[in-house]
């Protein structure tokens, strides 16, 4: 059974939430504050991990993801009541969120993106057999590994996704749309800066310089190409 | 002989017409002020005794009536002695070194100058009234002239003139002065050299020649410099209120208005004092050392603190001297001259303190000085209550944001544990009734959810700089026409789109003038009955580039077509009971076109239909930039 952790001071919220993931066959766990949160991912590994951004005590959600980002790729998504603007959004995509819902929120919409979320971790694991290596960067898609320089690089699932997604499209541009509905799911289609986000990320992590990124090409208004490199590569290293 | 003394006679009575003409002006310029009244003391005196020479020379040439010659004489040491004393009085005057009681003073003992020799004509005159004896020698009596006061009243107070125009040179600041006052002190002397009346002619040639120059100095003092400086005053005046209206920063408006105040005046030192609550602080100073920043002045104390207390301006000559009161700055008793202070009011309110200081060797002020400081001052003023304002302003705007997220964010909370119970209690509940309750409840909840995003949407509109992109307008009213063609559909509304043939391009934030443009949409829609239509089009006209949408609705009574874009303002007529909303998508529509600097505006009429128009400015299309 899926295991959820749901991080709120709100107790209505968290309740209300709680009940109905329980109706979903989901095993649900509340705490009201970031520390509790903290504490119950640790001891309770839930499978996906919902977040309030403004809490109470010392942990606000944000931090709580990036303690979080630390030590695992589990799914988090994100409840906020407070975002104005879309920098308020990205900030929350930035701590390592895959999800960053703005309340209200609907019961029948917030199932949705649940499941969608869910669906994305897991449909990862049940790609082919799929892989890429050019002795600088390896990407093992069964495994979900993805090594840079031989060193394990750790990757959120959307972030992973988003990277099979391309490489599975590599030398051909992914425009925006597709990526968004490959990836997010057709309810996406028009968070546009979600890709944005998640690019800058993964060129972080597997990017020689991603400022001057090789393998995630952007096409200007289109979308995004992932470039195959020789195996010459290497001698980068 | 005769010539010369001919040609003595017409020369002098030109120069004393002159400074009798001199001294008019002066005396109908400003008859109050101090210098203008010892001027004319001192042109009076001088004319009394060159109106005694001449009448001394002519009673030479035409008569031998020893009495007229006697009053000629008298009036002639009359004449002498007043002018010398008379112009230390005045040099005195213009150099600032006299004492608190000089004038009280001054004025006296040129009344007892004045008064012993009225009672020495007086009496001589009796003496010889009426008598036609012959004076057999001129030299004589002139001999028992000279030896007697006036020598003494020339040694004492001509050689104090001298001396003080030499000590305070810097101070007295005309040249025209100190050369007239030698010249007329030199001229003096010569009557005691010889006494020959022909020489007494020279002599009082001499001086008038010096009493014209110490005239025209006066006159270029008190009228012509005031006049050749309000130029420049006008211009120190403009670059103050261009800091000001500029909208720089205090410290920039203060320091222009310190640096004018010092070029104005030429002085050698400017302070200016901001209140803060019963202290003064300095926070802008102009050649003076930067230490004396941050230095506080008490309220009521020194000068500064006593100019804030009365809100009336002061003027010291001599700050060492002059001022009782508690120094205002460190060193201030040892090192300052003159100084003016002036009370920075706005309205009722004194914000601070302007001190224009000159150093001890340094240039006197006058009361013209405190006028034109009190002009820069009512600047300062401004510039600071300004300033004020806006900080406060900022701070309330800042305050304003932060309610609105907190309150946003407290109400969204209970809003969503509301609508997910709400949810759970519709999956429970198969009565027909309570659904229809809830579906109710559920409207209430929306609507509420509504409110809070279009408060929230409104300050991120407002938050958002505009944006420099460059935009299609084409482009935008398809996008928006994709978006609202559903709505449009769902209520049975003929959604249509016009372009214009030239392209609408304008700088700005595409997204947020698409918001704009979906409001407009949304609410024409829902202001328009079933089978209604909304058109949505963009033209090119005049340089700008202007949106229309034009609906076939209820229309907007006039009395309220101001009030539409107002926040939180609903129409109340008949026929759009239905419609629902947060009463903010205009206000939305209007903050964004403003940001863009832009005009909105609407024409409608009643029962026929609204038509609105955000106008933008047009950009140049420059080859190769890409619109969005």
């Amino acid at each position: 059974m899926t295991k959820i952790l749901i991080v709120d001071d709100e107790q209505a919220i968290r309740d209300a939430l709680a009940q109905k993931l329980r109706v979903d066959n989901f095993e649900v766990v509340t705490s009201a504050d970031g520390l509790d949160g903290l504490r119950a991912f640790h001891t309770l590994k839930p499978d996906l991990v919902i977040l309030d951004i403004v809490m109470p005590g010392q942990l606000d959600g944000l931090t709580l993801c990036r303690r979080i980002r630390e030590v695992a790729d589990t799914p988090v998504m994100m409840l906020s009541a407070q975002a104005i603007t879309e920098e308020n959004i990205i900030e929350g995509l930035q701590a390592g969120a895959d999800e960053y819902l703005i309340k209200p929120i609907r019961l029948g919409e917030f199932l949705a993106r649940i499941k969608a979320l869910l669906r994305r971790s897991q449909l990862v694991s049940a790609e082919t057999e799929q892989g890429y290596n050019d002795g600088y960067l390896s990407i093992d898609l069964h495994r979900r590994h993805v090594h840079v320089q031989g060193r394990k690089v750790h990757l959120t699932p959307t972030e992973f996704k988003l990277l099979a997604v391309l490489l599975e499209s590599s030398g051909r541009v992914v425009n925006q749309r597709d990526l968004l509905e490959q990836v997010w799911g057709q309810e996406y289609v028009d968070d546009v800066y979600y890709p944005r986000v998640y690019i800058s990320q993964l060129r972080r992590k597997i990017e020689p310089d991603a400022s001057n990124p090789t393998y995630i090409l952007t096409e200007h208004r289109v979308g995004y190409r992932f470039e195959k490199q020789p195996p010459s590569m290497t001698s980068r290293a | 002989m005769l010539d010369l003394r001919a040609v003595s006679l017409v020369v002098n009575g030109l120069i004393l017409a002159l400074a009798l003409g001199i001294m008019l002006i002066l005396l109908w310029h400003d008859r109050q002020k101090r210098s203008v009244q010892f001027s004319a003391v001192f042109l009076m005196l001088v004319i009394v005794w060159n109106s005694g020479g001449l009448i001394l020379q002519l009673s030479q040439l035409v008569t031998t009536n020893a009495g007229l010659r006697q009053l000629a004489e008298g009036i002639f040491d009359l004449g002498l002695a007043g002018s010398a004393v008379s112009l230390y009085v005045l040099v005195t005057h213009m150099s600032g070194a006299h004492s608190a009681r000089f004038r009280t003073l001054a004025f006296a003992s040129l009344s007892l100058v004045t008064a012993q020799h009225v009672v020495l004509i007086v009496s001589s005159s009796t003496q010889n009234l009426g008598s036609l004896t012959e004076v057999a020698d001129t030299a004589d009596v002139l001999t028992r002239r000279v030896l007697s006061l006036n020598l003494l009243y020339f040694t004492i107070y001509g050689s104090l003139a001298l001396f003080i125009v030499w000590r305070y040179r810097r101070k007295i600041r005309n040249r025209w002065a100190i050369i007239g006052t030698t010249i007329f002190v030199v001229g003096q002397g010569m009557t005691f050299l010889n006494p020959e009346i022909a020489l007494v002619a020279f002599s009082t040639n001499v001086s008038s020649v010096g009493c014209l120059c110490i005239g025209l100095a006066v006159l270029r003092y008190e009228i012509i410099l005031p006049l050749a400086e309000r130029n420049t005053q006008v211009e120190s005046l403009h670059k103050v209120s261009i800091a000001i209206s500029g909208q720089l920063s205090l410290d920039t408006v203060l320091n222009e208005i310190a640096t004018q105040a010092a070029g104005w005046l030429n002085a050698d030192g400017v302070a200016i004092f901001l209140r803060d609550q019963d202290e003064l602080e300095l926070v802008t100073t102009h050649q003076l050392p930067a230490e004396m920043l941050k230095q506080r002045a008490r309220w009521g104390r020194g000068m500064v603190g006593q100019v804030a207390q009365t809100q009336r301006s002061a003027l010291v000559e001599n700050y060492g001297r002059d001022w009782q009161g508690e120094a205002d700055l460190p060193l201030a008793k040892e090192t300052f001259g003159a100084a003016i202070a002036v009370p920075l009011n706005y309205g009722e309110q004194v914000t601070g303190v302007l001190l224009v200081i000159a150093g001890r060797q340094g240039r006197l002020f006058n009361p013209n000085d405190v006028y034109l400081l009190e002009l820069l001052s009512t600047q300062a003023a401004v510039a600071i209550a300004n300033s004020r304002y806006v900080t406060q302003l900022k701070e309330l705007d800042r305050v304003k944001s932060e309610m609105v997220r907190m309150a946003s964010h407290d109400l969204k909370n209970p809003l969503m544990g509301a609508m997910l119970y709400l949810d759970i209690a519709r999956d429970a509940v198969s009565s027909a009734n309570l659904t229809e309750a809830l579906d109710i409840i559920d409207q209430q909840l929306e609507r509420m959810n509504r409110i809070i995003r279009g408060v929230l949407d409104l300050e991120k509109m407002r938050m958002l700089s505009p944006g420099s992109g460059l935009c299609d307008g084409g482009k935008l009213v398809v996008r928006v026409y994709d978006q609202m063609i559903r709505l449009a559909a769902d209520s049975k509304i003929r959604l249509a789109i016009s372009r214009s043939q030239d392209k609408a391009m304008f700088q700005g934030d595409a997204e947020q003038i698409e918001r704009a443009l979906v409001n407009l949409v949304e609410n024409a829609i829902k202001f328009t009955p079933r089978e209604g239509e909304v058109d949505l089009g963009v033209t090119v006209a005049d340089g700008e580039v202007t949106f229309i949408v034009r609906d076939t609705g209820v229309g907007i009574p006039p009395d309220i077509q101001a009030l539409v874009f107002e926040r939180f303002y609903r129409g109340q007529q008949a026929g759009i009971e239905h419609v629902t909303g947060s009463g903010l998508g205009l206000s939305i529509v209007k903050t964004v076109v403003e940001n863009h600097g832009g005009r909105v505006w609407l024409e409608s009429q009643e029962g026929r239909g609204t038509t609105f128009f955000i106008a933008l400015k047009q950009a140049e299309v420059s080859q190769g930039e890409i619109a969005i």
